[in-house]
């Protein structure tokens, strides 16, 4: 009798264990599957499009403990409590055009995330608010994929140039006014439009704002990729989502070990339908067939594979070796004369 | 035997087109009488008329832009009162100067309406050459008649010329350049393909140029490349600078002459180049090996769209938009010339309908055309700016733009055309800052030789 009872004791732990345990992969894919419908229901219209809502959702999904979603929005509000109050104490000179408040804004959230702010507490003491800077560790997540997330960026202040516009972003909307990401090999920027100056880019790893020449003298950037609109070209908030899905592929490849190829074709697929000539899509795309076909070796698969290759070759995009970004993205810091926007500059100055 | 006549037939022809263009005269700024009283002019508030206000976006223009017109004014009327003291005003003036003082409008609307909101037209002489060119231009583009770059560079430079250059002699002097650069390929014994070609051409524009000339033993015809005129290379103090005919007579040009000077030696020996912009500037493209190639026709040298994007001023949209770097059709390059064409009439009789014509018309066939787009802009800015003189002149009282309807429709064009022109992409590039971006290929120069010799190499090869 006892016998028997620790026997079903065993058989309950061992049943609970394996419930568990399913249930924690379950809830995963959920988490994924929910990520996935979400913004698919963005891009076609069904809700409302959120880029804050995708970029939690998709490192939310990532992540091995459900993040707090109250957390991350309490840190989000602090800063644009901060933005406004250093929108309102410095207010933009040498500007008359008529978008002017707008463009007041992008500044602030731009000195907000690169600068030092001094607050002035209600005591008469100071605190102050110190910059996001460039984590130079593993800048392409290839150890640690939650090196690009937007959480990490909060929690330790150092991010990359794909956490950065992305919470720049955010950050922008928030405040009710737009940002647009742009997108050069390996990297995400971002673009404004203002009245006086046209199209201008701001660049968060280095705090700066370069003239386009800069992107275009990384070398990787080929005249037919700026003419199909694949690189710098000012993303609709319809192709943001979508690039948030090329992540949401690539986090569940990582998670995965590109076990599960169907969920990674289905976010690359609905990404490319809003998104036609996304190259990040298309990589990830061809990688995941070619992967495929190394296993089943299917014909049909191989000739979609090598089709996917020349669109991208097509396209304009050309790889950019890693070491050659760090040091195309320094030239920014040691070639100031050459790369910064002087119009934007001497207005600085001005002021 | 005919190789030889064609030979002097060139010299012939050269020297006859010398005869026929006017020679180049500086053109004479106008002069101001000078005034020997200064008496005080009455201030605006004490005329009635209240100081223009930061809000009034007209007049505010107009303070800035008209100051010189102001003074000028300012002192026919210091002669004017310095006459009416004297008594000796004639009446018609006197009541005109009663008009200003007591204005005799109902309404400021009624008043606005009173104003021109054309350009007067002009009917100096030679303007019927330009709308006959316009009517050639239009067929050609329509597809009436066929697209003839050579057609179109004589119509914009015969037009300048009031129709005293012959086109026969142009037409000859090209065909004949042409038999030489074939002439020079025979006996060089280079391959007759396009790249051939277009080696040809660049030897015979940037390199010294030698002939045999068949028949005559030891006679060689030496052709040395054309030169960069530095001076006034935007042709703003005189237009005949931009064209081909000054090119070939004066031997040389600027980036605007050279690149059709190279077109047009292309169309007569069959080879392909297309013409390509980059800000302030154009240049060649041609094929090699399956791969455009850049030509800087201004100094010779092989470049890369990495050189034209060095410059700073080439904006992403402009690429994505094609404005820039891209090859022209020979449509577009017809809406090209045609542009020359307004610009041309632009120098000879100021801002006038017929630009904004020219511009339309070159835009339906090339609607991301640069010098369209701007010449649009230009033309209701300088519109706004005449409507706005008048009222000055007039005196008639301060106005937002929304209160007269035809202002506010002109305001609004003028703010839609610059929004086509930023949409495109376009970004100034000083004066300065094009100067040494192309000073800048002297160090490209080892960069180019290569190329050449690259280029050369796979000619041989085949």
């Amino acid at each position: 009798m006892v016998q028997a009872r620790n026997d079903f004791l065993r058989k309950f732990f061992l049943v609970f264990i394996f419930v568990f345990h399913s249930q924690l992969a379950f809830s995963q894919a959920n988490l994924y599957n929910f990520a996935f419908t979400s913004m698919q229901n963005m891009l076609s219209g069904k809700e409302q499009i959120s880029f804050k809502k995708a970029i939690f959702l998709t490192e939310n999904a990532f992540s091995d403990t459900p993040l707090d979603t109250t957390q991350f929005n309490k840190q989000i509000r602090l800063l644009i409590t901060l933005c406004k109050g250093f929108h309102q104490t410095n207010p933009l000179a040498n500007y008359s055009q008529k978008d002017k408040a707008t463009v007041a804004l992008w500044g602030a959230v731009f000195k907000v995330m690169t600068d030092t702010v001094t607050i002035l507490l209600p005591n008469g003491e100071k605190a102050y608010h110190l910059p996001f800077t460039y984590d130079f560790e593993d800048y392409f997540g290839e150890q640690n994929w939650t090196k690009m997330f937007v959480i990490k960026l909060l929690a330790t202040k150092k991010g990359n140039c794909h956490s950065l516009p992305y919470l720049y972003k955010i950050l922008c909307e928030e405040l009710g006014v737009s940002a647009n990401l742009a997108l050069a090999p390996n990297h995400i920027y971002i673009k404004h439009r203002a009245e006086k100056t046209g199209w201008y880019n701001t660049e968060l790893t280095s705090a700066a704002f370069p003239i386009d020449a800069w992107l275009m003298a990384s070398g990787y950037i080929h005249l037919s990729a700026i003419q199909n609109s694949v690189y710098m070209k000012a993303l609709t908030d319809q192709e943001s989502i979508a690039l948030c899905l090329v992540d949401l592929a690539e986090g569940y490849k990582r998670k995965t070990n590109g076990q599960d190829t169907d969920f990674i074709l289905k976010c690359c697929n609905t990404a490319l339908q809003y998104f036609p000539n996304c190259v990040n899509a298309l990589i990830v795309k061809a990688e995941t067939l070619k992967q495929i076909f190394e296993k089943t070796q299917n014909k049909q698969t191989f000739n979609e594979v090598q089709d996917l290759y020349l669109q991208i070759h097509d396209l304009g995009y050309r790889q950019m070796p890693k070491e050659m970004y760090l040091n195309w993205l320094m030239e920014l810091r040691t070639e100031k004369d050459k790369y910064l926007n002087k119009n934007l500059i001497e207005g600085q100055n001005k002021k | 035997m005919k190789k030889a006549l064609l030979i002097l037939l060139i010299f012939s022809t050269i020297t006859q087109l010398f005869g026929q263009i006017p020679s180049f005269q500086k053109p004479q700024p106008a002069t101001l009488g000078t005034y020997s009283n200064v008496v005080t002019f009455p201030t605006q508030k004490q005329n009635g008329f209240s100081q223009p206000n930061q809000n009034n976006v007209l007049q505010n223009m107009l303070w800035q832009q008209q100051q010189q017109i102001h003074l000028q004014n300012q002192r026919l009327i210091n002669q004017a009162t310095h006459h009416q003291q004297q008594g000796t005003l004639p009446q018609d003036v006197l009541d005109d100067i009663a008009e200003f003082e007591n204005p005799k409008y109902s309404s400021i609307a009624e008043a606005y309406n009173s104003l021109n909101y054309k350009f007067p037209t002009v009917t100096k002489k030679g303007t019927n050459f330009y709308e006959s060119a316009f009517q050639k231009f239009s067929s050609m583009l329509s597809g009436k008649e066929p697209l003839n770059l050579k057609r179109a560079v004589f119509l914009v430079e015969n037009s300048y010329y009031e129709n005293t250059m012959p086109y026969q002699e142009f037409d000859e002097t090209l065909r004949n350049i042409a038999g030489l650069i074939s002439l020079k390929m025979k006996q060089d014994k280079m391959p007759n393909n396009q790249l051939a070609k277009n080696l040809a051409i660049y030897q015979f524009m940037a390199d010294t140029f030698k002939v045999k000339i068949p028949h005559k033993e030891n006679q060689v015809f030496t052709h040395y490349p054309f030169k960069y005129d530095f001076e006034d290379y935007r042709g703003e103090k005189d237009y005949r600078k931009m064209f081909v005919s000054k090119l070939l007579l004066q031997h040389s040009g600027q980036c605007h002459s050279m690149p059709l000077l190279y077109l047009l030696l292309a169309d007569e020996l069959g080879a392909k180049a297309w013409l390509s912009y980059s800000p302030n500037h154009s240049f060649i493209k041609f094929m090699v090996n399956g791969r455009l190639q850049n030509y800087e026709t201004t100094n010779g040298h092989f470049t890369t769209d990495a050189f034209a994007l060095s410059s700073g001023f080439i904006k992403a949209e402009a690429l994505a938009n094609k404005v820039y770097l891209d090859t022209l059709s020979k449509k577009q390059l017809i809406a090209h010339c045609l542009m020359d064409l307004a610009l041309g009439y632009e120098h000879k009789y100021g801002y006038n309908e017929f630009s904004l014509k020219c511009a339309k018309l070159a835009l339906k066939h090339h609607p991301q055309n640069i010098t369209a787009l701007m010449v649009k802009a230009n033309y209701y800015n300088a519109l706004l700016g005449y409507v706005a003189k008048q009222s000055r002149e007039k005196r008639l009282p301060n106005i937002q733009f929304g209160d007269v309807p035809q202002v506010y429709e002109l305001y609004q064009k003028v703010k839609q055309a610059q929004q086509e022109l930023d949409d495109s992409g376009f970004a100034e590039m000083p004066q300065e800052a094009y100067q040494n971006w192309l000073k800048g290929i002297q160090k490209e120069t080892e960069k180019s030789k290569q190329t050449f010799q690259n280029i050369q190499q796979s000619l041989w090869k085949k």
